[in-house]
Formats: C-alpha cells, sequence, structure tokens
C-alpha cells in the first residue's frame, strides 16, 4: 500500500479509536446529503411514476384521434387489432356534460367506452371501489370518487345529466329534458385528475348524450408488454385515416409529463446544495488538519516525501470520506424509502393530518420509486464533491516549503 | 573505520551563505560557512538563539537553499541548479535523519509504525523492516511501548522512537536540532548518550545542535555559529 494512502487512513480511522471526530463530522455530512437526496428523488419519483401510471392506465398507450367525429371506425379498429405490437383496442368518446343532485350541480368530464372491446385497454373495472362492471347498462354510470363526494351520492341514487346536446337543439326551438341516470359505481384510479371529476359511462348512452349516432371521438390502443411504442405508433399512423393521428400517451400529455419530469429535476438539484454544504465540511475538516499536522507534513517531507505524494494522501482522504458517507447516506435512504410509509404515518400521528394528506395528494401510502440512473448520479456527484474539496487542502499541503512546516508553531 | 569505504567527509558545505529580506531589514544569517564531518564523527554546534543553527542545518539536509555555496552528500552536490527537487528528497531519505527537539512523532501511528514510516515513504515494507524496526527500538530500550500510540508515551521515550525512526533506513547522518529540549536532565543524558552510542555503533555521523555545553563537549567536533560565521571550538 503506498504510504500516503496508509497515513490517510491512519488519519481517518487511528488506532485504538474508530474514526477521527472530524473525520465523523464530515462524513455525517455527506451521509445526510446523501440519504436526503435519495429519499427525496425516490419519493418524487413516486409520486412521477404513480401519476404516469394512473393516466396509462385511464389513457391506453396510444391514441387514435382527429379534429373531427370517427364515423366508420369498425374496419379501422379491426386493421388497429391485427397490427403487430397491439394487444388490444377499443373505441371512446368524451366530453364535458353538467350533472346534478338534489340542486347540487357538478361539471364533470365524461368518458363512454366500450367495455365490449378489449376491456384491458382502459380497465375501469380494476378501479371500481363500489360496484361491478357488470352492472353497467345504457341507463348506469360510474362516478369518481372525487365527483361522487362532490355531489354526495351513493350506489343507487339517480343524477340528472345535462349535455352539450341541449343547447344545440334549443337553437331550433327543440327543447330535450335532462337524462335521469342512475350510480351503478364509484371508481378511484389514483390519478387525481381523473379521480376528481370524471363520470365514466356506457359507449351508446355517450353516443346518445352527444348525438354522435354510431360515431366516436377516437380508438384507444393498448400495446404487448415488450412492444416499442414508437414502432407500433408509426405502423398505426400508416392505417389511421386522413384527418386523424395515433398519438402516444407521452405526447398527449407532454406538456404535464414535462413539468412532473422539471419539478423532479429541480429538487434534485436543490437537494444537490445538501451535498455541496457537507463538501465545504471536508475543506474545513482537512484545511484543519493541514494547519494541525504543518510539523509533521514537514517532517515527511524531510523524510523523502514528494509533495504530490502529500496532495494524493489529502485527496485521498476526501474521497475516502465521500465513500464511506456516500454508502451509508445510500444505506440509511433505502432504509427510510423502506420504511417510509410507518415514518409517514408517525408524522400524520403527530401532527393529526391524515386526511388532509390523502384528500391532498391523492394517496393513501406515500409511493416511492427507485431509478438506478439516480442512484449512479448521486454517487458520482457525492464522490467527486468529496474528492474536490479535498483538492484545496491538498494543493496547500503539497506547496508547503519543509523548512518553514519544521518551524511551524 | 570509514562506512562503505567511503574516504571523503559524509557532508561537506563551502562557503555557505544566507540572506533573509524581511521587507526594511536584511538579515545576513550566514556568511561563508564551511563544514566536513567525516562518517562516524560526532559534531556539535552550539549559538545562541537566532544565530542561524536551524536554518544551516536546514540548508545541509536539503530543505532550503543557500543564497550561496555548495553542499555535498557524500561528494555528490545538492545544488538545485545541479539536481531536481524530488530526486534531492529520494536521496535525503536514505542520506539523512532527523531527530527534532519536539520529536514529531505521527500521533496517529504507534511506535513501531512511527519507525516504520520512513522505511514505507522510500519504498514500502519488506518482511525484514518489521523486525530491524524492533530491533531498533529493543537497541534504545523502548521495545516494550512498540505497540504503544505517540501520544501515550513519555518524552524521553518519543524521542527515543525519534531516534529509531531516524536510523532506520541506516543514514549516514543523523541530524539532531535540540534532541534535549524538551527532556529532563537524567533523560537528556540518556538520550545523548544513546545518541553517541548508536552513532558510535552503526558508523553513522551525527550532527548535534544543542544549547547544553556539557553535551556539546562530548562530540568529536565542537563548533559554535557566531556572527554567521561557524568556528571551531577547542
Amino acid at each position: 500500500m503506498p504510504w500516503f494512502i496508509y497515513i490517510a487512513l491512519k488519519q481517518l480511522f487511528p488506532t485504538g479509536r474508530f474514526v477521527s471526530f472530524f473525520a465523523c463530522v464530515s462524513i455525517v455530512g455527506i451521509t445526510l446529503g446523501v440519504a436526503v437526496l435519495l429519499v427525496v428523488h425516490a419519493v418524487m419519483s413516486g409520486f412521477g411514476h404513480e401519476i404516469r401510471k394512473g393516466i396509462n392506465e385511464t389513457n391506453g398507450d396510444i391514441r387514435i384521434e382527429g379534429r373531427r367525429i370517427l364515423s366508420r371506425w369498425e374496419t379501422l379498429l379491426e386493421e388497429v387489432r391485427q397490427t403487430p405490437g397491439v394487444s388490444g383496442v377499443t373505441p371512446y368518446a368524451h366530453g364535458v356534460v353538467m350533472m346534478q343532485f338534489r340542486n347540487r350541480p357538478a361539471f364533470p368530464t365524461v368518458m363512454g367506452l366500450d367495455f365490449f372491446e378489449d376491456p384491458h385497454v382502459i380497465p375501469v373495472g380494476d378501479f371500481l371501489t363500489l360496484g361491478d362492471v357488470g352492472d353497467l347498462n345504457d341507463d348506469t354510470v360510474f362516478l369518481s370518487i372525487g365527483l361522487a363526494q362532490q355531489l354526495g351520492v351513493g350506489l343507487g341514487d339517480t343524477v340528472s345529466v345535462y349535455t352539450p346536446l341541449m343547447l344545440e337543439r334549443m337553437k331550433s326551438d327543440e327543447i330535450l329534458l335532462p337524462r335521469d341516470i342512475t350510480v351503478a359505481g364509484v371508481f378511484e384510479s389514483g390519478w387525481g385528475q381523473i379521480d376528481s371529476s370524471t363520470m365514466v359511462l356506457n359507449l351508446r348512452l355517450m353516443q346518445e348524450l352527444y348525438g354522435l349516432n354510431y360515431g366516436v371521438h377516437g380508438l384507444a390502443v393498448r400495446i404487448e408488454e415488450n412492444a416499442s411504442l414508437g414502432e407500433v405508433q408509426t405502423a398505426l399512423n400508416e392505417i389511421t385515416p386522413m384527418g386523424f393521428n395515433a398519438n402516444t400517451w407521452l405526447q398527449s400529455n407532454r406538456d404535464y409529463l414535462s413539468i412532473l419530469s422539471l419539478e423532479k429535476g429541480m429538487m434534485f438539484f436543490l437537494m444537490l446544495f445538501i451535498l455541496l454544504v457537507a463538501s465545504f465540511s471536508i475543506v474545513v475538516t482537512l484545511m484543519m488538519s493541514v494547519l494541525r499536522k504543518t510539523r509533521e507534513i514537514g517532517l515527511l517531507i524531510s523524510m523523502g516525501a514528494r509533495p504530490r505524494d502529500i496532495a494524493l494522501g489529502y485527496l485521498f482522504q476526501g474521497f475516502s470520506m465521500g465513500f464511506v458517507g456516500t454508502s451509508l447516506g445510500i444505506a440509511i435512504g433505502v432504509l427510510v424509502v423502506t420504511f417510509r410509509n410507518p415514518i409517514k404515518n408517525f408524522l400524520i400521528w403527530i401532527s393529526q393530518s391524515d386526511v388532509a394528506f390523502a384528500e391532498f395528494y391523492q394517496f393513501a401510502d406515500l409511493p416511492a420509486h427507485y431509478e438506478s440512473w439516480s442512484f449512479i448520479v448521486i454517487i458520482c456527484v457525492s464522490m467527486i464533491m468529496s474528492t474536490l474539496a479535498a483538492l484545496i487542502p491538498a494543493i496547500r499541503a503539497s506547496r508547503m516549503n519543509p523548512a518553514e512546516a519544521l518551524r511551524y508553531e | 573505520m570509514n562506512r562503505g569505504g567511503m574516504i571523503g567527509p559524509v557532508i561537506e558545505a563551502t562557503g555557505i551563505k544566507k540572506v533573509f529580506d524581511s521587507g526594511k531589514d536584511t538579515i545576513r544569517v550566514l556568511e561563508g560557512v564551511d563544514l566536513a564531518i567525516m562518517a562516524g564523527q560526532f559534531a556539535s554546534i552550539r549559538g545562541a538563539s537566532g544565530s542561524g543553527k536551524s536554518t544551516l542545518l536546514n540548508i545541509l539536509a536539503g530543505l532550503d537553499t543557500a543564497d550561496a555555496g555548495d553542499v555535498k552528500w557524500s561528494g555528490e552536490s545538492i545544488e538545485p541548479q545541479k539536481i531536481k527537487k524530488p530526486q534531492i528528497a529520494a536521496k535525503r531519505a536514505h542520506f539523512c535523519g532527523f531527530v527534532f527537539q519536539a520529536y514529531y512523532l505521527v500521533p496517529e501511528l504507534n511506535a513501531l509504525e512511527n519507525v516504520l514510516l520512513s522505511r514505507r515513504i522510500t519504498g514500502g515494507l519488506k518482511s525484514s523492516d518489521r523486525e530491524r524496526a524492533q530491533w531498533l527500538l529493543e537497541r534504545l530500550g523502548v521495545s516494550n511501548r512498540s505497540q504503544g500510540l505517540a501520544n501515550q508515551l513519555s518524552g524521553g521515550e518519543r524521542q527515543r522512537v525519534a531516534i529509531a525512526r531516524a536510523l532506520m533506513n541506516d543514514p549516514k547522518l543523523i541530524i539532531a536540532d535540540e534532541p534535549t529540549g524538551n527532556l529532563d536532565e537524567k533523560t537528556s543524558e540518556d538520550v545523548i548518550s544513546l545518541l553517541l552510542g548508536v552513532c558510535s555503533e552503526f558508523n553513522t555521523a551525527c550532527l548535534l545542535v544543542t544549547h547544553n555545553s556539557e553535551y556539546a563537549e562530548r562530540a568529536d567536533v565542537r563548533l559554535s555559529l557566531t556572527m554567521g560565521q561557524l568556528t571551531m571550538l577547542q
């Protein structure tokens, strides 16, 4: 082992003691920085992952849609179904309606789906907390949990639905009465935007409410697990009629997803400052070490040590503190993420804010998601910062005049 | 006895001059110092505080450079114009060992590790080095403290360990800068006796800087540094 590594290790972990006090302070700083960075990033990724999952599950992987109504869609549907990589396709129509229950109005988004055509494309049944898919017919609807709570409706209640078609008919002095529909189920997808105010109904009922006749607004496509989203999209674009496009769920929600990504990136960037502060503690620790050990450095030079080796010794100390701190930080971070929900429950129990948390974040449990690149980035940044932090003390130590260092009081 | 068959002086300095410029004042510390020490010779230098003893030692050890003059180690000049700093450092590690007033042991290492440090720096440990370090500690009477950390040793023990460290690379010269300055009378006497003994035993030249006239008198060559000039005492 090179002597400077030996001395560096001895200074960090002296004989008879586990670790030097000042090194311990720096290591704790790096540990906390890495742990906080990892926990925040994992939880932010978890939120993002859940939201992306929610968007994907309620939209399908690809949507074929245009600015007009898709009137003859059966042939297209079959062609789409035969496209390699497609696992299912279902027609849909969507819009906005006004609904009323006991003088309480709401303006939900409404989604009409064909529950007989590949129900796994948009698995509404998986989200049902009350009711059953089999209960859905031309006179019943499913309401999202937020909408049901807002109106105060339960299973079997009847709501009145007003559609834009009524306004159209009023222009020709024709009055359409609101449609009374029974609530057959309540669902919760986990994605706040859907769960807050959405009504799901049978495609036939939606076509009737919107006056679409037999037309739909588009086709929702689910691809096979190993299929390439881009390749399937390209193949679908070749068979879609003029005026229609196949858009992936990533494209359809580009703005929202980019905000999510930006938010996560900014959070990661801001958290890096914790590591920066921690690395300053390494600078201070090692600068103090250089000052305290000035005469020892002079002695080492007098015994034949090269300035380069003395600098490498201090760089190695910075690297070692970074390595130990990063390792402990990763371990503690993973531990905190693993036990995040008991920790969250404890904090909620202290603050008595259980309901507020669930309502605000739309998640009963704190989500978390690891990304391998984030581990690599955190480890690299932490190690580089720790090692670079040792650069100033290393340069100072290596430039010492041995004669002056030996006289240092 | 001449070590390694060398006939000339182990260290030779000719016309060493050193001036410190402190802005307003110019202090002429050394004004043409000449010195030659043969193998196995024990030389002492006395002088008032601030007379330039430590400066002279640093120049002789290649830790500082003279403004004029030349220093030769075993007949080879160490002038910065003739030899590069890393080469001087490498040569110094084998040429001279140091004993300082404040011991300068590395506090994180135990006595044995401190002795072995000079060997580590000069190119890694061999299996025989540990035996030699242990033997040196035994010769200097501190083998029972070989596992004690530097700050757990008494002043006398620390200085003995420092002497063992200085001898570890089998140097041709030991430079001892007031090695008894921090020790009581009895321990000082022991340390000087040990230095004299081991230098004679290993045929190592020793250059001792001391304020103590009694210890200075015991040297083969007695020198005094006054007004920047080195004079030999009878």
